[in-house]
């Protein structure tokens, strides 16, 4: 009979309905899931980061501040950058090389950096060369200046020669740390600024 | 081939039928005895069912009636015949009312204890008139489950009104070309009276046959007998003409009280009549032809004049209640044996027809042959033509499209019978998909409120960030730099919102620290580069002979000159890893671009101008030149790039 039939055919249609949502369901509980495993994975990481915040990045940007308020540390500006080729002959002088003329002289300082207009950045250079200089004196001039100038400057370019290059010329080291060679260095500090139609004539 | 099977409480009969819907052939009647449910000791079988199954499985190998088609009959006494009239015809909205008009049209029995079919007998404008069949379904049931256990398939079940229907409808004196026709068919204790025109059954009813009245107590004198023909007679017009719409015959011998009470016309046989006949409800079903007409020529004139002006009062109530108005001009009998022709004549006479025949319904799929005998010998048995009637439904004749094998006495898919554990699985599984859900749900949410408290506890976030700028100059801060100290919210996404503001901060704590470009290229830090390459001389293992002569850093490449010793004794070589010095500080500086393959590309070649063999005295040396090619440094894309790991 045709409500049998019906009631067989509402049976059926249960079990169906009843298996698709039991399937929707359990889509929706591996999604949510993969999506509380992902919160579960996610709830230490975001706590650390809040820790990481209040206590380290706020704390460091903050007593950055200060020091600068203080002046205690002067902050990289286009000021600091300016003042790049005073601070190499400060370095030199810190470093006893001498400036001079004739077979003494020791360094050569590019004074006006040479600005290259790269449309989007200006670039700077100045070049300096060491002249007759121990491999003690180009190493610890060098690293003065990576020192003071690495947070906006790179050293490029370098070249060390040592000034007699004949073997027979060059004498055996008599104990480690020896060596009383001299040197010709020769680098290239190069640093970057705001495209030309921002950038203070200064630099 | 179709075989209708009947199962009573003593005998196990079968008709197989063969050929085809228009020219079947009777094939063979099989009966068997059903023993009685008792073991060797003479207990009680518990299990009924598997007994009656095992009993079928027997009887159906022993006549080997394995295969083809299997249709249950539904005998008369399971039976419950009423006419309905409604006021449409769409059998689609017959469908959906017709279990509640039988509801009322057979009050005594439960609708669910009935399997119910129906034919539409006639039909037009104003709606339709309808013969329900309704079977006990406890009684069908029990002989399904017995089959299915003995294995039998069975395909459809039927009653014995349809079979006689499906039968006599092939009989050419049934057929559309005679003139409108009242059928009289008489077989076993019950008997049904038909109106046909022009092969269409106007009307048709089953009452109780007379035929074997006096065999119990007949009425005592010809005039009481005629009185009470008469009386019957008349309380049939006057019923028919008070309850047109519902009529209907109970095969039972009970009347039914509450069809009585309702004010329908009690059109069951009164129960003294059922007692008149005097046979015990389980001979009705094993009567033959040859029996009936035996019992006929045993009675006496009363008794016959009793039975035919009984059945002549049935077929006019019949008559009455159709309100043919096509005359009826003819008279068939069948079902009466040898004995029919008489019967025939006596029923014509009382019925004022001059037109009449007795047939044999089974001379369609068994008939005579010219020797007069049949071609298939069959025993004498009341039911055969029902079984015959049904088992032509195996063949494709089904004249009314009963079939109570629909519902829950459906045969059973595996789908079927899996539905109701489906069902019930089904629901576990959803209600267990839905709990895991809602856990899963209710966890996410938690983490997320867990995640959104992180915005102010343990740290406000908020609170941090303008804490960080608090002693910040902002006087020279272009709009941009002012926008990034702006705290970021991010509406309704607190991960994304805490992640956003650890970056503003690490990068600008990055900013401060110099460690972010955003808009020139990084160079390669030459000094950095010519500490790497003195490091790697150093793990060369240089000896006192080495002297390095020159190191030139460009942005593409970085040239090492340097004099290798070549008058290292045995011993000094062994003691520098077995190797010459130029060839440990090739692979020093190997090494070295290996390990930093962001910074060096390739390995370090040899470059042209050198020197083999230079002498200091005794010390000899070959002077080496190599080219260590540098990564090419990129232009920054529009984002923001960090300085390369191998530069300070």
């Amino acid at each position: 009979m045709a409500a049998e039939k019906e009631g067989s055919n509402a049976m059926t249609a249960y079990i169906v309905i009843c298996f698709l949502l039991a399937g929707a369901a359990g889509v929706g509980y591996k999604l949510k899931m993969d999506q509380r495993e992902e919160l579960a994975q996610d709830y230490p990481r975001l706590y650390a980061l809040t820790q990481k915040i209040g206590q380290e990045l706020s704390y460091n940007i903050n007593r950055y501040y200060l020091l600068v308020r203080d002046d205690v540390i002067k902050p990289i500006n286009l000021e600091t950058k300016a003042q790049t080729p005073s601070q190499l002959v400060e370095i030199a002088e810190l470093q006893k090389l001498r400036d001079t003329q004739g077979p003494e002289d020791q360094i050569d300082i590019q004074v006006a950096p040479k600005m290259t207009d790269k449309r989007n950045y200006m670039e700077y250079q100045v070049e300096v060369k060491l002249k007759n200089v121990t491999l003690g004196q180009w190493e610890a001039y060098i690293t003065e200046v990576e020192n003071r100038m690495f947070k906006y400057a790179w050293i490029t370019d370098l070249r060390i020669d040592r000034t007699d290059q004949r073997y027979d010329k060059i004498s055996e080291m008599e104990r480690e740390n020896s060596d009383g060679s001299l040197w010709n260095v020769t680098f290239t500090l190069r640093w970057f600024g705001p495209p030309k139609s921002v950038a203070r004539p200064a630099q | 081939m179709a075989t209708a099977l009947y199962i009573n409480q003593t005998q196990i009969l079968a008709v197989t039928v063969g050929g085809n819907a228009r020219k079947p052939r009777l094939k063979g009647v099989t009966t068997g005895a059903l023993a009685e449910a008792r073991t060797e000791d003479g207990a009680v079988v518990v299990d009924r069912t598997k007994h009656l199954a095992d009993q079928i499985t027997a009887f159906l190998k022993a006549n080997r009636l394995g295969s083809g088609h299997k249709i249950l009959l539904v005998g008369p006494d399971a039976m419950r015949y009423r006419e309905l009239r409604l006021a449409f015809s769409d059998r689609r909205q017959i469908d959906k009312v017709i279990q509640f008009q039988v509801e009322g049209a057979i009050p005594s029995v439960p609708i669910e204890d009935l399997a119910v079919g129906y034919s539409i007998l006639s039909s037009d404008s104003s709606g339709s008139r309808v013969l329900v069949m309704a079977a006990d379904k406890d009684y069908i049931r029990k002989r399904l489950d017995a089959l299915e256990m003995a294995g039998v398939g069975v395909d459809s079940v039927d009653c014995n009104l349809s079979g006689t229907l499906n039968l006599g409808l092939l009989h050419e004196e049934l057929s559309a070309e005679k003139p409108a026709t009242l059928w009289l068919d008489f077989a076993g204790t019950t008997a049904a009276v038909s109106l046909l025109s022009e092969g269409k059954v106007l009307s048709t009813r089953v009452f109780v046959s007379p035929y074997v009245a006096g065999a119990g107590g007949a009425a005592p004198t010809a005039e009481q007998s005629k009185a009470q023909l008469k009386q019957l007679e008349a309380q049939a017009i006057g019923s028919a003409q008070q309850a047109p719409r519902d009529e209907y015959v109970l095969l039972t011998g009970e009347p039914e009280r509450d069809d009585t009470d309702s004010g329908n016309e009690p059109a069951t046989l009164p129960a003294a009549d059922t007692a008149n006949v005097g046979l015990p409800k389980n001979e009705s079903v094993n009567l033959g032809a040859q029996q009936v007409a035996d019992r006929i020529r045993k009675m006496s004139r009363e008794e016959l004049l009793k039975f035919v002006g009984r059945v002549a009062a049935e077929a006019r109530r019949s008559l009455y209640m159709m309100r043919l108005e096509v005359p009826v001009q003819r008279l068939v009998v069948s079902g009466l044996g040898p004995e029919g022709e008489h019967l025939a004549a006596a029923l014509a006479n009382e019925l004022q027809l001059e037109n009449y025949c007795a047939i044999d319904l089974m001379d369609t799929v068994n008939p005579v042959e010219r020797d007069g005998e049949r071609s298939v010998r069959t025993p004498d048995l009341g039911e055969i033509t029902f079984l015959t009637g049904v088992a032509l439904k195996g063949l494709g004749r089904d004249f009314t499209g009963v079939d109570y094998r629909t519902g829950d006495l459906a045969a059973g898919t595996l789908f079927d019978y899996a539905k109701t554990p489906l069902a019930f699985t089904a629901t576990l599984v959803f209600l267990f998909a839905g709990i895991m859900f809602l856990v899963a749900y209710t966890q996410v949410q938690s983490l997320e409120r867990a995640t959104t408290d992180l915005l102010v506890m343990p740290n406000d976030l908020q609170l941090y960030f303008g804490q960080a700028f608090k002693n910040m100059d902002k006087s020279k801060l272009s709009a941009k730099e002012k926008q990034e100290l702006v705290y970021p919210v991010i509406e309704g996404e607190p991960a994304a919102e805490i992640r956003a503001v650890a970056k503003r901060l690490e990068d600008h704590q990055k900013k401060l620290r110099g460690d972010v470009v955003t808009d020139h290229p990084i160079p390669h830090r030459a000094d950095v580069i010519v500490s790497d390459i003195i490091g790697a001389l150093k793990d060369g293992q240089p000896s006192y002979d080495f002297a390095l002569v020159k190191i030139d850093v460009n942005q593409d490449m970085a040239s090492v000159t340097f004099f290798a010793s070549t008058s290292e004794t045995a011993e000094e070589i062994s003691k520098r890893g077995g190797k010459r010095e130029d060839l440990r500080m090739v692979d020093a500086l190997k090494k070295l671009m290996a390990a930093k393959p962001e910074v060096y590309d390739g390995e370090p070649q040899p470059a042209s101008g050198t020197a083999k063999g230079v002498r200091n005295g005794d010390r000899v040396a070959n002077e080496m030149r190599l080219n260590l090619k540098l990564q090419k440094v990129k232009e920054p894309a529009r984002t923001p790039a960090a300085r390369p790991g191998g530069s300070k």
